[in-house]
């Protein structure tokens, strides 16, 4: 007969990089049932659609997160973009692509810092950071800043990239990769990392699809869903693109897919760089959305697919704005999966889905 | 036995090679020239035309017509550089360095000396008094076209055009400067 | 001897903190290095334990400083025994005890992350024994008696008799100096599962108490790796102090090269370990006519 204690897991708690409860039953040390808490983060970004025109309202949309910004950028520009019918220069396309990969980069390379904190591994952890900061300086020498950018707005990007600039960004990638594989090769071939991350957390592809999984969570149980199989954009002038799948579905497994995707968006940003046209970066957009229009634009973020829909109303303001963000999804995912699993456990599969609470509650 | 100590090279490495970190701020921060620290303006260009207060995001800045200011809460701006792309006259630009932190918030007014103001108060007085001359030329332009008007429907025959036109005439030769400037301005 | 005894037991109450405090900030600095970081300054431990002890006592709970005090004092015992040259074995069983009193002291708060803390400092403690307990039968062995003062009438170190008991306490130190990958119960890094496991709601004159117990502690441990090292030649003293800084040096280069593990690996190593270090270098001993051998 065990006796039953209730750990109240965050809000505030060393390991969450963001604020999220769980109130944890556990036997002993094994996790009975986890009950998510959401809403610290709440800031009600999107009823601010009624107080600033939907030009303004990119700036907002880039700052619902700090990790995922240029995502949000992106997709909000393109959901305008649609819904007013513009089209965009090519250039700023494959620019807008880099950019979003070495997002998805600077990404990954967080989440690898901080599941290796959730396993107890520190000095990983700052080495992690310090190989992410290579990208942030990269965002700051091209777009004035290092998290938020500034760079993609409807119509197009703000300011063109040289492509001297281009190839001194690909260069520095490829200088990275390196540390980047002795990095990469701790998180999947250590004897301790392995004993924390393999066969914890394990999601069947049958149930990644029940709970509607999406992202790296889902494609490390064999579900190929990616955003990008669609070639939208430049996308489409990829020779080839496969999304990174594993078999195994437990934690070890997402960290394998993560670390892949790395080295994929580096090969992504050498291949566009190289067939990236020249032109003219940015139209200049002119009237109001329609009234009773409405766009749905799907990007794959670095944790999923995200969902953006707006609906204007003729007014330079718009109607709603709406952003299905890839966490949302995969929180049911991860409180599944916390069922029956150790206390020492809880760190590593909450840390799984690359909870970005910030998005998921705007 | 070979998945042990991974990490151990880069740790031995890390110990004998120079700290990634920057003691801020005892050593000097170096910024890139494109980096997005605080916005400063050359307020002699200014125009006082308020496209910046307008198109910004967090509403921290305020254009004072009258007195030939502009400030700006430095707390508020989170250097998005809308206002700098939106300047018709680029008296906006970007500075690298970030806003100092200081111990109370304040807001950064921008004016200019009693010298710039006395220039800036005649460019309006001038502007003011030419503008109100081509009303003047405007407004008489058009008494002049009325009466010539006036003269040649007495000529023709009462049709309805010639009553219109007179109609016309008499709102036009009754109501206010402005209208009339607006009508001249059509009928021109 | 006796003035030698008492000269070294209050040697060993006056400088161990110091030099505990300063080892510690050297840690620090080391493995923020490691990092690519610059650490703080070596006096950091210090300037700590003075802020912690100028905080105003709110949530100070009596019974818990008096058995935190109490920890600290067995320890200091503990340290005395050994330098005073007596018995090793009421040296180990006072520090187990200053471990046991720690605990007592912790379970006194009703925070969950603290309990489950105390859980696993109970859990810790029972993996250390084993090997410590070999560690004391081993000195036995090769000297003949309990009393660490005939250590220094040998003339070989003794980790050339018992290499494999020395792997095993270096092996059981990593626990003991609460360094990855065994880290689990508490250490100074709060990121834990566990936030700060069983110090978790310490603060104040508590977690002061805390800290100068783990200066002692640090010189004892190290004082136990010198041990394999001392002879009756006096020099030896020079190659036991540096034995233990290799060591110690290493257990920071370890702490920077592992993750954390679950408790149930540390429980199955240590154990493991244990047993077999002990059995082989004992089997070394039944067949090997030596000095200080007993049973032939």
């Amino acid at each position: 007969m065990a006796k039953k204690t209730l750990v109240p897991f965050g809000p505030q708690h060393p390991v969450l990089p963001e604020p999220v409860h769980l109130d944890l039953v556990l036997e002993d040390e094994t996790v009975v049932q986890a009950v998510p808490q959401v809403g610290y983060v709440h800031r009600g970004l999107e009823n601010l659609v009624d107080k600033r025109d939907f030009q303004q309202f990119t700036y907002i949309a880039e700052r619902i997160c700090g990790i995922c910004s240029f995502g949000h950028s992106m997709g909000y520009s393109q959901a305008v973009e649609n819904l007013m019918g513009i089209e965009v220069p090519e250039r700023a396309e494959y620019l807008r692509v880099i950019f979003h990969e070495m997002s998805r980069m600077h990404s990954h390379l967080l989440w690898l810092g901080l599941a290796a904190d959730a396993f107890g591994f520190e000095s990983l952890f700052m080495h992690s950071w310090r190989l992410r900061e290579r990208l942030l300086d990269i965002f700051e020498r091209t777009t004035g800043g290092r998290v938020i950018l500034n760079f993609c707005i409807p119509g197009g990007v703000v300011h063109d990239i040289e492509n001297t600039e281009l190839e001194a960004i690909v260069s520095t990638l490829r200088g990275m990769r390196e540390d980047y594989d002795q990095i990469a090769a701790t998180f999947l071939d250590d004897a301790s990392v392995r004993s924390r991350l393999s066969g914890v957390g394990y999601l069947s592809k049958a149930d990644a699809r029940t709970y509607g999984c999406v992202g790296p969570m889902a494609r490390a149980s064999g579900w190929d869903v990616d955003v990008r199989n669609n070639g939208l954009g430049a996308y489409s002038a990829l020779a080839d693109f496969k999304p990174v799948t594993s078999q195994d579905g437990d934690c070890y497994a997402r960290c394998q897919v993560r670390v892949e995707e790395v080295r994929q968006s580096i090969d992504i940003i050498t291949e566009l760089a190289s067939k990236i046209p020249d032109g003219e970066t940015l139209v200049k957009i002119k009237g109001n959305p329609a009234e009773g229009a409405e766009s749905l634009t799907r990007i794959e973020q670095p944790r999923g697919e995200a969902i953006y829909y707006i609906k204007g109303n003729g007014t330079k303001f718009l109607e709603r704005c709406r952003v299905r963000t890839p966490t949302s999804t995969n929180i049911p995912g991860m409180c599944a999966t916390l069922g029956g699993s150790d206390l020492a456990d809880v760190p590593n599969i909450v840390l799984t889905i690359d909870p970005c609470i910030s998005c998921s509650e705007r | 036995m070979s998945g042990l100590f991974k990490l151990g090279k880069m740790t031995l490495q890390s110990l004998f090679s120079k700290p990634a970190t920057v003691a801020y701020p005892a050593e000097p921060r170096e910024y890139y020239p494109m980096t997005r620290g605080q916005v400063s303006i050359d307020i002699a260009a200014c125009i006082q035309c308020g496209t910046c207060e307008r198109g910004c995001p967090t509403g921290c800045l305020a254009v004072d017509k009258a007195n030939y200011t502009w400030s700006i809460n430095r707390y508020q701006c989170v250097q998005c550089q809308h206002c700098v792309r939106s300047c018709p006259v680029h008296c906006l630009t970007m500075r690298h360095n970030y806003t100092e932190s200081a111990t109370e918030k304040h807001v950064d007014v921008y004016g200019l000396t009693p010298a710039q103001r006395a220039v800036k108060d005649a460019e309006a007085r001038a502007r003011a008094e030419k503008q109100a001359k081509a009303r003047e030329a405007a407004l008489a332009k058009k008494r002049a076209k009325a009466q010539a008007e006036k003269g040649g429907a007495e000529k023709a025959a009462g049709t309805g055009a010639a009553s219109a036109a007179k109609g016309g005439a008499g709102t036009t030769a009754g109501s206010g400067d402005a209208s009339g400037g607006d009508e001249g301005a059509r009928n021109a | 001897m006796v003035w030698l005894s008492v000269l070294l037991a209050i040697l060993f109450v006056v400088v161990a903190p110091v030099l505990g405090c300063l080892i510690t900030g050297a840690d620090r600095i080391l493995t923020a290095r490691m990092q690519r970081r610059r650490g703080p300054s070596i006096l950091q431990p210090y300037y700590d334990v003075r802020k912690l002890l100028e905080k105003d006592a709110r949530a100070n709970d009596v019974v818990q400083v008096i058995l935190l005090a109490l920890s600290l004092v067995m320890l200091v015992v503990a340290g005395v025994c050994l330098y005073a040259g007596a018995n090793f074995l009421l040296c180990i069983l006072l520090e187990t005890l200053s471990s046991l009193m720690f605990i007592l002291a912790a379970s006194v708060d009703p925070s969950p992350f603290v309990q489950v803390g105390v859980q696993r400092e109970i859990l810790q403690v029972m993996c250390c024994e084993p090997m410590l307990l070999l560690f004391a039968v081993g000195v036995y062995l090769y000297t003949g008696s309990f009393s660490v003062s005939s250590l220094f009438s040998t003339n070989l170190p003794m980790v050339v008799w018992l290499p494999l008991i020395f792997i095993g306490l270096v092996f059981v130190l990593t626990i003991k100096l609460r360094k990855s990958p065994f880290d689990i119960a508490s250490s100074h890094h709060a990121h834990q599962e566990i936030v700060a496991g069983a110090s978790t709601e310490m603060s104040g004159l508590s977690l002061a108490l805390i800290e100068v117990t783990h200066w002692y502690e640090l010189v004892i441990l190290m004082s136990w790796v010198g041990m394999f090292f001392v002879t009756s030649n006096p020099l030896s003293v020079l190659l036991a102090i540096l034995a233990a800084a290799v060591v110690f040096l290493l257990e920071i280069w370890i702490d920077n090269s592992f993750a954390r593990v679950k408790w149930q690996v540390m429980f199955k190593s240590s154990w493991m370990v244990a047993l077999v270090c002990g059995m082989v270098n004992f089997a070394m001993f039944f067949f090997i006519d030596s000095n200080g051998l007993v049973f032939f």
